[in-house]
C-alpha cells in the first residue's frame, strides 16, 4: 500500500526544480489531511473527554451553556460519593472473576478441539466440525430463553456458574485454533511422537506454545465480550454481589440516572481500567483482530 | 505409545483392530469430546427446546401448554413484531452501510505512511473498547435537549432536536452512536485486507497511467472482497441481534420507534412471561438470519481471487 | 523433549490435564460454594435466613430497617436478607425469579401485578397465627373495614398492604406567591385551570425554560410508572374504562380517553407549556433552589422525599384534589393502587411462618410509615394517629380516595399499563393524535386479553 505514496518522491524530484508554488500546495495538501483526520479523531475522543468532564462538575453545571470544559469548581467527591452508593469494588471484581474464568476455559478447550479437528482424523470427524461451526448462524435470542429454563433446571440460577459455564466454550475460537493449527507441519508433529511425546503431551507442549499469536487474540476477543456482555447477567442474576460491571452500571443509571454527575464518575471508573489495558496492549489487540479478520 | 516401525512379530497379542494410528485418532475424538458435549447441551439442546417451546403457551408459572402455531399465526398479524422486524432491518442496514463506508474510507488512509499514524490509529480505535453500556449512558447524555451534540449544532440548526423522544430520529440516534463505536473494529480489519494486497499491482497500474480513483476500483475494490465480506457478514448479524443500546437508552420508545427484535423477545419472556411466544419469535429470528447468511455468500461469492 | 514409558502415562496426563483445566469452571462452584457458606456463616445453630425483596424507596427502606433489627433481635437465630430493587425491572426480576423458584421468602409488590403469582399458586394465604392473631378475623379486624378486599382473590387473603395511594396535586405556593396569585384561592381545579397558570407561572429567559408551571409525566425511558393511571383518572371522570365489563376487549379509544389524552397533548403541543423530553425526576420542586415546576401530580409519599432534599420547598407545599374536568360525570381522582406484602409459597414452613412474623412487625407501625414515608397503611391503628389526624397535605388525598376506584385488576395488567404507555408517549413525544394513538392502543389491548 505504500505505493500510494511511492509516487510521490517522483513528482517531488521534478517539482524541486520547479518553483515554489508546488511545494506550497503540497504543504496545504497535507495540511488539509492532517485537519480532517483531526476533525475525525476529535469526533471519535469528544464523547469521552465530555465525559471525563461532566464526572467532575456540579450537577448544575453539566449542562450549562456555553460548554465549560475544565470544570470549575472541580468536583472530587462526586467519585467517592457515586462509588459508595454502590459497591463497584464488587461489580469489578465479579467482571474480572466471570471474564477471566470464562477466558481460561474457552482458550483451554478451543486449541484442544482445534487441535483435534486439525491433527486427527476419525470417522464423523467433518460433520462434527460443521455442526459446531454452525452454532455461529445460531442467535443469541434463540437460545437465551431455553438456556435460562435449563439453569433453572441445573438450579444454577443467581449463580456465577450460571454466569460462566454458558460461556466457556466458543465456536469461533474452535475455529480459529484449527485454521492456525493447520497451517502448522506435520513434520513437527511426527518428531514429537518419535521422541515418544503421547497425543496430550504433544498438545501441551507443541501446540499451546506455538499457538501464541491466535490464543492472544482469542483471549482478548472472549475476555472483551464477557466483560461487555450485559442480556445474559441481566436474566441470570439477582443479587447485587453477582452483578458484572455492565449489569451494575445498568442499574446504577436506573436508579441514579437522573444523577448525571455520578453517573458520569461510575463510568469513568469503568472505562479508564479498559482504557489503561488498551494502551498497554494496543499491538496485540489490533494484531488480533487482523488475525481473525484474515484467517476468516 | 510407540508408533514407529514395524510391530515385532513376537507379540503375542492378536492383531488387534486398534492400529496404532486408530489409537492415536481416538485421542483426536477424546479432544474434540468436550467442546461437542458442551456444544450439544448448551446449543443444540436448547434450540431444539426452543422449537417445542414455541409450539406452547408457556408462563413459567404453569406447565406449558401444547398450542401448535398458534404463536406462529399471533406473529403473523402481529403489527408490534412487524414494527420490531423493521427497526431491527432498519439498524442493521443504517448501520453497515455507514460503516462500510467510512471505515474503508479510513482504512485507505491509514493504509499510507504518515506521522502520528499510530496515535490516530488508536485515537480511532478508542470507542471500539468500550462497554456498550457505557457508551449507550454518556451519549443518551449528549443527545439530552441542553447535551453537547444541540449545543454544536445551534449555530447551524433552528429550534431545539429531541434525538432520543422524537420517533423520527430516535432509530438514527441510537444509529449514529453505533457507527461511532463500530467504526474503529471495521477500520482495523480493512486495514488487515488491504494489506493483503501487493504493492507491485499499484506500481504496475501507475505505469499503466491508473490514477488514483482507477486503482481504487480496478485493484482495492475486488482484492478486498473476501474482506468486505467478513465485514458485511458480521455487521448485519451483530446489527441484527442489537440489544444493549435500545435497552439502556430508551428501552424501545417512544412508542415502538426503537423497540427492535431482541427488545421485544426479552420483555416478551421476562417481562410478560410469554415463554412459548417469546421462543416463536427467536425461531422467526434465527429464519431470516439463515436466509440473509445464504444471500449474502450467493451475492458476494468470491471464488478463484488469487492475486499473487 | 524427554521419553515417556507408553501408554498409562498418557491417559494419566491427559485426565490430569482436562481436569486442571476443567479447574477453571470448578473455580466458579467452588466461589459459588464459599459464598453461600460464608452468607449462612454464623456461629449461632440453626440459623434461619430469611430473603426479602422490596421496590427502591429510600424513606421507606429507612424505616424497614430498623424495624428488621427489631425483629431479628427478638428472633435470635433469625437474619433477614434486605434487597430493594429499581422500578421499572423488579416487576420482572421478581416474577420470573418466583416463576423459576428462585424468588426471596417474602416480598412487597404492587398488587396489580400480583395476579399471574396468584393463579400460579407461587404466593401462601395469609397465615394470622403467625403473626400472633387467634384468628383470621380478628386480624381483619385491625384493618379499616372494606381496605382488606384488594388483597383477596378467590376469596383468600393473600397479601396485607403496606401502602394505599393515589395521586393528587401538589402546589408550590413560592411560586405561585411571586407570579402574584393567591394559593389559597387561585389553586386549580379544573384541567383548564391548568393550563391557566401554567401560563402565567412559565419563566422563560433569553429563549432557556427556568420554570414551568405543571409537568406531566410522559412516561419516557425509566420513568416511573404512574401516569398511565393519572389518564385513567381522568377518563373515568368523563364515564371511561379500561376495559369493558366482562374484560373481552379494551375501551381506551372512547371519547373520555381521547377528549383526557388530547389534555397532554394539548399541553405539550397546542400551548407548548410541557416538555415530554425531560425525564420526570429532573423537573422537580428539589431542583435548585426552589424548584423548576410549580405544580406536580404525586403521590402521599412524595412529601418525605421533598421534605428530606429541600426543606424550604417543604415548608411551603400545599396539596390539593386531583384536577377534575369542568363536566365530570364522576369526582374522583387518579386511580388508586396499592402495594403488599407476600409470602413465597415455596419457602419452608418454618420461613414461611417466620416471614409472615416479619410483615406483622413491618406493618404493625402505620404511623411511623404515615409521618416517615408518606405511605398510608389501611389499619385502624392509624385514625387515632396525630399525624393522619393534623398533616394537611395527606387531605386531599384522603378525600379522593374516598370516591376514587382502584386500577382494574388483570392478569396481564403489565402489557396492558405498558400499551397505555406507548399511547401517551406517541401523542406527547411524536405528536401523534390521541384518537389514533388510543386507537393502536385499544388493538393492543384486545390482542393482549385474547392472549396467546
Amino acid at each position: 500500500m505504500s505505493n500510494l505514496v511511492a509516487s510521490k518522491p517522483a513528482v517531488a524530484t521534478r517539482t524541486t526544480q520547479r518553483s515554489g508554488l508546488q511545494r506550497a500546495v503540497r504543504v496545504l495538501r497535507w495540511t488539509v489531511f492532517y485537519v480532517l483526520l483531526s476533525a475525525g479523531a476529535i469526533v471519535m475522543i469528544l464523547p469521552l473527554i465530555w465525559m471525563l468532564s461532566a464526572s467532575l462538575k456540579e450537577p448544575s453545571q453539566i449542562f450549562s451553556v456555553p460548554i465549560q470544559w475544565v470544570p470549575d469548581p472541580v468536583r472530587w467527591q462526586n467519585y467517592s460519593e457515586a462509588l459508595s452508593t454502590a459497591p463497584f469494588g464488587r461489580y469489578f471484581f465479579n467482571s474480572i472473576f466471570i471474564g477471566t474464568c470464562t477466558t481460561t476455559s474457552v482458550l483451554f478447550f478451543s486449541s484442544l478441539a482445534g487441535f483435534g479437528f486439525a491433527k486427527y482424523t476419525f470417522p464423523g470427524r467433518n460433520v462434527l466440525f460443521i455442526l459446531i461451526l454452525s452454532t455461529l448462524m445460531v442467535p443469541f435470542q434463540v437460545i437465551m430463553v431455553p438456556l435460562y429454563l435449563l439453569m433453572r433446571d441445573f438450579h444454577w440460577l443467581n449463580s456465577y456458574l450460571a454466569l460462566i459455564v454458558p460461556g466457556a466454550m466458543s465456536a469461533f475460537g474452535i475455529f480459529l485454533m484449527r485454521q492456525f493449527i493447520l497451517t502448522l507441519p506435520d513434520e513437527l508433529f511426527d518428531a514429537a511422537r518419535i521422541d515418544g511425546s503421547g497425543e496430550f503431551g504433544t498438545f501441551l507442549r507443541l501446540v499451546l506454545p506455538l499457538s501464541k499469536p491466535p490464543l492472544a487474540a482469542l483471549a482478548i476477543f472472549t475476555f472483551l465480550d464477557s466483560w461487555n456482555s450485559l442480556l445474559w447477567p441481566l436474566i441470570v442474576v439477582n443479587d447485587d454481589d453477582l452483578r458484572p460491571l455492565s449489569l451494575g452500571l445498568a442499574e446504577f443509571q436506573t436508579r441514579y440516572g437522573t444523577s448525571y454527575h455520578y453517573l458520569m464518575a461510575a463510568s469513568v471508573v469503568a472505562v479508564i481500567p479498559v482504557i489503561l489495558l488498551f494502551v498497554l496492549l494496543q499491538k496485540q489487540f489490533i494484531q488480533g483482530i487482523v488475525l481473525t479478520g484474515l484467517k476468516s | 505409545m510407540q508408533t514407529t516401525g514395524v510391530i515385532p512379530t513376537t507379540d503375542r497379542r492378536p492383531r488387534s483392530r486398534w492400529t496404532p494410528n486408530r489409537r492415536r485418532n481416538l485421542f483426536g475424538l477424546l479432544f474434540v469430546a468436550p467442546a461437542v458435549i458442551f456444544f450439544g447441551v448448551f446449543n443444540l439442546y436448547p434450540m431444539a427446546r426452543a422449537f417445542y417451546v414455541s409450539l406452547t403457551s408457556y408462563d413459567l408459572l404453569t406447565p406449558p401448554r401444547f398450542i401448535g402455531l398458534e404463536n406462529y399465526a399471533y406473529l403473523l398479524q402481529d403489527d408490534r413484531f412487524r414494527i420490531a422486524l423493521t427497526n431491527t432491518f432498519l439498524f442493521m442496514i443504517g448501520t453497515t452501510v455507514p460503516l462500510w463506508v467510512f471505515s474503508l474510507g479510513i482504512a485507505l488512509v491509514m493504509a499510507r505512511q504518515f506521522r502520528f499514524k499510530e496515535l490516530y490509529r488508536t485515537l480511532y480505535f478508542m470507542p471500539v473498547i468500550l462497554s456498550g453500556v457505557v457508551v449507550a449512558i454518556v451519549w443518551s447524555l449528549l443527545y439530552q435537549e441542553n447535551g453537547l451534540i444541540n449545543t454544536a449544532l445551534s449555530p447551524f440548526v433552528k429550534g431545539t432536536l429531541f434525538w432520543l423522544t422524537s420517533d423520527q430520529l430516535a432509530p438514527w440516534s441510537i444509529i449514529i452512536m453505533a457507527v461511532w463505536q463500530g467504526l474503529g473494529f471495521y477500520m482495523v480489519i480493512f486495514l488487515a485486507g488491504l494489506q493483503n494486497i501487493p504493492a507491485d499491482l499499484y506500481a504496475a497500474a501507475s505505469i499503466d497511467g491508473a490514477n488514483a480513483w482507477g486503482r481504487f476500483r480496478y485493484i482495492t475494490l475486488p482484492l478486498i472482497r473476501p474482506t468486505a465480506l467478513f465485514v458485511t457478514v458480521i455487521s448485519l448479524i451483530g446489527g441484527f441481534q442489537t440489544f444493549t443500546y435500545q435497552y439502556v437508552m430508551t428501552q424501545g420508545g417512544p412508542g415502538d420507534a426503537t423497540n427492535v427484535i431482541a427488545l421485544l423477545i426479552y420483555s416478551a419472556a421476562f417481562s410478560y412471561l410469554k415463554i412459548g411466544l417469546a421462543s416463536a419469535m427467536s425461531m422467526v429470528m434465527f429464519a431470516i438470519i439463515m436466509i440473509l447468511t445464504l444471500i449474502q455468500f450467493r451475492v458476494l461469492r468470491t471464488d478463484n481471487l488469487s492475486y499473487v | 523433549m524427554e521419553a515417556h514409558p507408553p501408554g498409562k502415562v498418557n491417559r494419566r496426563t491427559f485426565l490430569a490435564g482436562t481436569a486442571a483445566a476443567a479447574g477453571g469452571l470448578l473455580a466458579a462452584g467452588v466461589v459459588e460454594q464459599a459464598e453461600a457458606a460464608g452468607r449462612l456463616t454464623s456461629p449461632v445453630r440453626d440459623q434461619v435466613e430469611l430473603t426479602f425483596w422490596s421496590h427502591q424507596f429510600t424513606p421507606r427502606e429507612t424505616l424497614d430497617k430498623i424495624h428488621i433489627k427489631e425483629f431479628e433481635r427478638q428472633n435470635p437465630g433469625v437474619k433477614v436478607n434486605y434487597t430493594t430493587y429499581s422500578e421499572p425491572g423488579y416487576e420482572t426480576k421478581l416474577q420470573t425469579a418466583m416463576a423459576s423458584g428462585t424468588g426471596p421468602d417474602l416480598f412487597n409488590l404492587y398488587t396489580g401485578v400480583a395476579d399471574p403469582l396468584v393463579q400460579g399458586k407461587t404466593v401462601a394465604p395469609v397465615d394470622p397465627q403467625a403473626m400472633g392473631y387467634a384468628s383470621l378475623a380478628a386480624l381483619k379486624k385491625q384493618y379499616l373495614p372494606g381496605f382488606l378486599d384488594g388483597f383477596t382473590w378467590n376469596n383468600t387473603l393473600y397479601a396485607l398492604p403496606t401502602e394505599v395511594s393515589n395521586y393528587a396535586l401538589y402546589i408550590n405556593k413560592l411560586h405561585f406567591i411571586e407570579a402574584g396569585l393567591n394559593p389559597a384561592k387561585d389553586y386549580p381545579r379544573t384541567w383548564d385551570d391548568i393550563v391557566a397558570l401554567s401560563k402565567k407561572l412559565l419563566i422563560v429567559k433569553n429563549g432557556k425554560v427556568l420554570r414551568r408551571g405543571f409537568e406531566f409525566e410522559y412516561a419516557t425511558a425509566n420513568d416511573w410508572t404512574g401516569t398511565e393511571w393519572d389518564l385513567a383518572g381522568m377518563a373515568y371522570q368523563l364515564g371511561g374504562t379500561v376495559f369493558n365489563h366482562d374484560q373481552t376487549a379494551s375501551l381506551v379509544n372512547s371519547p373520555a380517553w381521547v377528549r383526557s389524552l388530547k389534555v397532554y397533548y394539548d399541553f405539550v403541543h397546542t400551548y407548548k407549556l410541557g416538555y415530554p423530553a425531560m425525564p420526570v425526576c429532573s423537573v422537580d420542586f428539589t431542583n435548585g433552589k426552589q424548584g423548576n415546576v410549580s405544580m406536580l401530580l404525586s403521590g402521599y409519599w412524595y412529601a418525605p422525599s421533598v421534605r428530606d432534599t429541600n426543606k424550604t420547598v417543604y415548608k411551603n407545599l400545599m396539596t390539593v384534589q386531583f384536577p377534575r374536568f369542568k363536566d365530570a360525570k364522576h369526582s374522583n381522582g387518579a386511580l388508586m393502587y396499592a402495594y403488599a406484602h407476600f409470602v413465597n409459597a415455596s419457602s419452608s414452613a418454618t420461613k414461611q411462618r417466620l416471614a409472615w412474623k416479619l410483615i406483622e412487625t413491618l406493618d404493625s407501625h402505620p404511623a411511623e410509615y404515615l409521618a416517615g414515608a408518606g405511605l398510608l397503611q389501611p389499619r385502624t391503628s392509624l385514625l387515632s394517629s396525630a399525624t393522619y389526624r393534623n398533616d394537611p397535605l395527606i387531605k386531599p388525598f384522603l378525600e379522593d380516595a374516598r370516591t376514587t376506584p382502584y386500577r382494574p385488576s388483570s392478569t396481564h395488567l403489565s402489557e396492558v399499563q405498558d400499551a397505555i404507555r406507548r399511547a401517551i408517549q406517541r401523542s406527547t413525544q411524536t405528536a401523534v393524535p390521541p384518537q389514533q394513538s388510543l386507537d393502536m392502543a385499544k388493538a393492543d389491548i384486545d390482542k393482549i386479553l385474547k392472549g396467546v
